[in-house]
């Protein structure tokens, strides 16, 4: 990254051409190269291992929140947490746990937060998916506000019947099935929504107006996800709503 | 599996109602009745299990697998620009019930919503010994069936609702079931 620092106006464009150019493998290459965390991964950026196997590292965060902050990472590079079999998800999640049981047993501390940012809005900073376990104490000065607001009832029924019907449950019970063995084209399509996450802001969340009225059946008609995207354009379309490697990419090799 | 005064038991048990959005043989997904953002959901195991070290490993991976696919779902349906998915384990750590739940929290810029920490800067001796520490534990804990094949005396004191002398409980977890135990 850094001696791609001072990158004049035309060197950028040409590396945005590139990038646009490149194949989903290509792209995929482009950004574990630029990726911290995978090079922590690789060895050639030391950390402070606490737990590994052939699938997941866990390191301590050297900007923790709390002593013993720890970052679990899936050694496959993923940008965002859709893109994992569930499969991976469980196996991280276990690792997650131990993790947090241990912070317990052995610093003295009194809880743990377990987080994941989905998104910049989320607080996610690098281009590779992870789960924070933060140990906590009382008083230690971390404050998590996730502030409490009374949900009209209406709302809440659009609302649900929305992410019901999304999720595949038709009031009634539905299985995991359908997510555990997802099909290659809806994980293409997780990773083509990629860009969804970085939207710029079109759409204040305002309780009053954020879901209107809508007809209830609306929620069926939703597309259940968009086609697979094979081209490798992805989203980053010249209406500078870059998607989100562009973006990201873009903003590594500008700033470093 | 049905604890007496838990308000996430009265729910799954269909005696106190709410909006569900998923639901299987293990785990329920209802919206937050006063979530800080429309769509706030919750994924809570059907059993009374109290906090996450005492939630089996399969069970762990069903909650947080679906807590993906609820991201998604919002992310899909609710236009939204991102999700945490947060878990407070522990009193101390904003833990309110003491039934083991997943959070999927939908964000949009300058929603009031506060996930986010200072990084602190800890010496290199602090971060070594911290490094041992955990280390040594996660070896110790391993990674076997999980829940309560880990921790036995929380598992046993689980399993007896009467609560049990504090002498033969020991360990963090412990204490964090103590306290929660002291939540109305």
């Amino acid at each position: 990254m850094a001696e791609q620092q001072q990158m004049s106006q035309e060197q950028m464009d040409e590396m945005q051409e590139k990038i646009k150019n490149m194949s989903p493998e290509e792209l995929r290459e482009f950004q574990k190269q630029q990726c911290i965390f995978c090079h922590i991964i690789s060895g050639k950026v030391q950390s402070k291992k606490i737990y590994e196997d052939d699938k997941v590292l866990a390191i301590l965060d050297i900007n923790p929140a709390n002593p013993g902050h720890v970052l679990v990472l899936p050694k496959e590079h993923y940008a965002i947490m859709p893109q994992l079999s569930s499969e991976e998800i469980s196996n991280v999640f276990m690792i997650v746990k131990t993790i947090s049981n241990a912070c317990l047993r052995s610093l003295g501390v009194q809880g743990t937060n377990i987080i994941v940012q989905n998104g910049v809005a989320a607080g996610q900073k690098a281009q590779h998916f992870m789960v924070h376990v933060i140990p906590r104490q009382e008083g230690d000065g971390l404050v998590f506000d996730v502030p409490q607001k009374q949900m009209k009832e209406e709302e809440l029924e659009v609302v649900r019947k929305k992410l019901a019907a999304h999720l595949g449950q038709k009031n009634e019970v539905p299985g995991l099935q359908p997510v555990q063995k997802a099909p290659v084209a809806e994980r293409q399509a997780a990773e083509t929504e990629e860009p969804d996450i970085e939207e710029p802001p079109e759409i204040e969340i305002d309780h009053e107006r954020e879901i209107p009225s809508q007809p209830v059946e609306e929620a069926d008609d939703e597309p259940e996800e968009e086609e697979p995207d094979d081209s490798n354009e992805q989203d980053e379309s010249d209406d500078n709503e870059e998607g989100v490697d562009l973006d990201d990419i873009s903003r590594m090799l500008g700033n470093g | 599996m049905d604890e007496p005064q838990c308000v996430l038991c009265e729910i799954i048990s269909g005696r106190v109602p709410a909006h569900s959005i998923y639901e299987d043989d293990d785990v329920l997904a209802i919206l937050d009745l006063n979530g800080a953002a429309p769509g706030h959901v919750f994924i809570i195991p059907k059993q009374h299990i109290p906090i996450l070290e005492q939630v089996p490993n399969h069970l762990v991976g069903k909650m947080f697998n679906v807590a993906n696919n609820i991201s998604s779902a919002i992310f899909d349906t609710l236009k939204v620009q991102g999700t945490n998915i947060f878990m407070t384990n522990g009193v101390s750590a904003g833990q309110k019930v003491a039934h083991a739940m997943v959070q999927v929290i939908p964000r949009a810029e300058g929603d009031g919503i506060q996930l986010e920490w200072p990084p602190k800067q800890l010496d290199e001796e602090e971060m070594s010994t911290i490094e041992l520490k955990l280390k040594e534990e996660v070896g110790k804990i391993g990674f076997g069936s999980g829940g309560g094949s880990s921790t036995p005396a929380v598992a046993a004191e689980v399993a007896a609702p009467v609560s049990s002398p504090d002498s033969e409980i020991e360990g963090e977890d412990n204490y964090l079931l103590k306290q929660l135990e002291r939540i109305p």
